[in-house]
């Protein structure tokens, strides 16, 4: 749209620059004209003075002598004037005839002079005198007729040059609107085009906002837009997806926020009288004379207790994570620590399964420290651990093996990934993986990897993904932690 | 006691504005200078061309002078000496005889003369005739037509007239069967090209310039005398003239060709420079003018 615009601009300040161009040229052609036209009519002016000056100095020459004569200085001064004129005829440019005719003229003048001056200054006889007279006169009879033929062959020119100097302005006028016209033509056509370029995408972009506003977050800009409106379009159907994942979000977040309130009222609720009669039970199964079938069952029943209890605290973990206290620590080492925890685990029954898992470090050394909170560090290690360790010893497999990874990844992040070569993760299941009481496991409680995920997130840009994996079987949960120095940075 | 004082404050204020007053006047020139100078021309060939010749020069003199220098044209040879007379005239570009007839009767100063553009400032009378005439002496000349110039002019009346009465013709009315005056050097030559007269005379510097523009001239044209060579043209001053404007006047016109717009100025009015000029060069002028002084005489009662 800008390069549109730009070129739009272009072409009309070209346009308007062409028209400026045909305008001082129409002008400089009008000016030419009339100044043409001023200038003939200066000459003819000329002319005419011409003629005057002739017929003066003709009236100085028969009254030379006579009571009616001039002083010779006056007679002397009229000529010079006449010669000045005609000198001032050949400053102008004309035409070869034309200044042919001039020449001719100017010679005249000179015999003219000539003559003048012998009659002037002669002082023979009187029958000489009055032949010189004559003779001067005559000339000055030709300068005369000369110039009034001069004058009529120059009338005769200023018509014709008048009339085709209008027809010029005329023309160049008609030249002036035309160019107006289409300037006018120009500016409209460009106008409509934009008009069009632009109220059509803004509208189909009001019609996606109204959408919007009424809730269909899955509305998608499917006309193709051009230009920078169809670079609003993508940012505007990314906004509608992005709106529609924190919508999920919010709403994720809120059930959980209820299933949170519930299990912690439950849990207080429960948790007391599941001692009490836990308290009972143990009392009854150690002080009374039951047979051991009975203790059995009653030991059956304090497992079952215990079991709700874990579950209880499980939602209360989950409901309420506690809040985590930051510090600066070594991944690798609470890993390590974490590890010693998780063999300790394996062993007991509930994990009894589990107990052969080869676990194998792949630590790297140039690790960053990251802030985190160590216990819930150690929690969400130790929660996918066992989780790895249930999967592999669930799916069979003899050779059981969990290889956790860390690594520094570009843009200073430091990632851990826990790999397994269990059954790995049915496609359909990624997305609930997470969710709180889901769960693949007869005996799960579907609490582990919703807290884990809790946990994680919990920590300024924490992370956690699962897939499967992509060399072999099994699943790879993978957790990433800004660096301490990045941390800081987001801080 | 103060008020004497205030008094001779009073006083020598006034005694001071009174010499303030009387500063200028006193330093004026004794003499009183003219707004303008008259110049008068003497007519040549074409009196438009000298006219226009002149106007370069009179330009170039208000401008150092400060003062209008107008130049006034005459249709006659000799009518300067009456427009001196009338004291209608400052000064007067003269030709030799006039030049030498102010000197004598009126009290003018020669002034300077001006160099022609061939470097030479004289001028010479010459008698001449058609070459196919079979005039070649005094003595083929008797009852012919002769045509002279002016009788204000050395070239164009003295000298003919000195030629003439050497050769023994004291009586132009009888030696020739016509004699006139055509007013101008040009015309009398002319007279003669045309056959209007037999025998002519006018001065060397136009016969020259006449030839020059049309060689057939030398060729059909004969020059029985010479006279001997004067300054064509003198400028001359009335002597009650402001004398600073004469002398500034001198200097200005003596070093013209110093500058270049005085060269330029020289140039237009068709000169190399002015020279100073001298009352004793107009002395071959006067021996003529007395040894024609007899048939001036008659001519003058004829008149």
């Amino acid at each position: 749209m800008k390069k549109k615009i730009l070129i739009s601009f272009l072409v009309l300040f070209l346009v308007f620059v062409g028209g400026v161009i045909i305008t001082l040229h129409v002008i400089d052609k009008t000016t030419e004209n009339l100044t043409a036209l001023l200038l003939l009519h200066k000459v003819e002016v000329l002319r005419q003075d011409l003629v005057i000056n002739v017929q003066t100095v003709q009236s100085n020459l028969y009254t030379t002598g006579t009571s009616f004569g001039k002083e010779l200085d006056i007679i002397v001064d009229n000529v010079l004037t006449l010669h000045n004129r005609a000198q001032t005829c050949m400053e102008c440019h004309h035409e070869p005839p034309v200044e042919k005719e001039i020449l001719q003229l100017q010679e005249l003048i000179e015999q003219y002079k000539e003559a003048l001056s012998y009659f002037i200054t002669s002082s023979a006889d009187p029958q000489r005198i009055m032949r010189l007279q004559t003779f001067a006169a005559d000339i000055g009879d030709q300068i005369i007729d000369k110039s009034q033929w001069m004058v009529m062959s120059a009338n005769h020119a200023l018509r014709n040059k008048t009339t085709a100097a209008m027809a010029e302005v005329s023309g160049a006028k008609k030249i002036l609107y035309a160019t107006l016209f289409f300037s006018f033509l120009v500016g409209i056509a460009i106008s409509l085009y934009f008009i069009k370029s632009i109220t059509g995408p803004v509208a189909e972009l009001l019609a996606a906002t109204r959408k919007i506003k009424k809730g269909e977050l899955e509305y998608q800009i499917e006309k193709k837009l051009k230009d920078e409106f169809g670079e609003l379009g993508g940012a505007f159907n990314e906004m509608a997806l992005s709106l529609k994942e924190q919508c999920n979000r919010l709403q994720e977040t809120e059930r959980l926020a209820v299933v949170g309130e519930l299990s912690a009222g439950m849990a207080h609720e429960i948790k007391n009288p599941m001692a009490g009669i836990k308290v009972s039970m143990e009392v009854l199964s150690r002080d009374s004379p039951l047979n051991p079938e009975d203790k059995e069952i009653l030991r059956r029943v304090i497992d079952e207790i215990d079991r709700i209890t874990g579950l209880l605290k499980g939602l209360l973990n989950y409901a309420r994570p506690p809040k985590p206290q930051m510090i600066s620590l070594d991944v690798n080492q609470v890993l390590e620590t974490t590890l010693k925890s998780a063999r300790f685990a394996l062993r007991t029954p509930r994990h009894k399964k589990a107990e052969k898992v080869e676990i194998v470090k792949d630590l790297s050394a140039d690790l960053p420290h990251i802030v985190a909170d160590p216990g819930q560090l150690q929690q969400i290690f130790l929660n996918l651990i066992l989780n790895s360790a249930d999967a592999v010893a669930a799916s069979g497999e003899t050779q059981g093996l969990i290889t956790i990874e860390t690594r520094l990844l570009a843009g200073g992040w430091v990632q851990i990934r826990f790999i397994d070569n269990g059954r790995g993760i049915d496609p359909d299941s990624f997305d609930k993986v997470f969710n709180p009481f889901f769960t693949t496991k007869s005996q799960g409680t579907g609490l582990g990897l919703a807290i884990t995920k809790r946990l994680v997130e919990q920590h300024n840009g924490g992370s956690i993904t699962v897939t499967n994996n992509p060399a072999g079987k099994g699943a790879v949960f993978t957790i990433i932690f800004p660096s301490e120095q990045d941390n800081r940075g987001q801080s | 006691m103060k008020s004497w004082r205030l008094s001779c404050l009073v006083r020598g204020l006034a005694v001071g504005l009174l010499l303030w007053g009387l500063l200028p006047a006193a330093l004026a020139p004794a003499t009183d200078q003219p707004h303008e100078l008259l110049v008068g021309i003497e007519p040549e060939h074409n009196i438009f061309d000298q006219m226009e010749r002149y106007r370069h020069l009179a330009d170039y003199l208000a401008g150092q002078l400060q003062i209008k220098v107008r130049f006034t044209i005459m249709s006659r040879y000799g009518e300067g000496i009456k427009r001196f007379k009338a004291r209608k005239l400052d000064g007067a570009f003269l030709t030799p005889y006039p030049t030498n007839k102010a000197l004598q009767e009126l009290d003018l100063e020669p002034l300077v003369h001006p160099v022609g553009l061939d470097g030479d400032l004289t001028s010479q009378g010459y008698i001449f005739v058609r070459q196919d005439s079979a005039i070649r002496g005094a003595d083929d000349m008797y009852g012919k037509s002769i045509v002279f110039v002016d009788p204000a002019t050395m070239e164009g009346y003295l000298f003919p007239l000195a030629y003439l009465l050497r050769h023994g013709m004291d009586d132009l009315s009888r030696d020739f069967s016509r004699f006139y005056f055509a007013g101008s050097h040009a015309s009398a030559i002319l007279a003669v090209l045309d056959g209007r007269a037999d025998i002519g005379a006018a001065k060397s510097t136009v016969f020259n310039r006449l030839a020059d523009e049309d060689n057939s001239i030398r060729q059909e044209l004969f020059i029985l005398g010479r006279s001997p060579a004067v300054p064509e043209i003198t400028l001359c001053l009335r002597k009650e003239l402001d004398a600073t404007l004469r002398s500034r006047l001198t200097t200005i016109l003596l070093t013209m060709d110093q500058n270049s717009q005085g060269q330029m100025a020289l140039k237009r009015f068709k000169a190399l420079r002015f020279v100073k000029a001298m009352a004793a060069e107009f002395s071959k002028v006067a021996a003529l003018e007395e040894e024609v002084r007899p048939l001036l005489k008659e001519a003058g009662k004829r008149e």
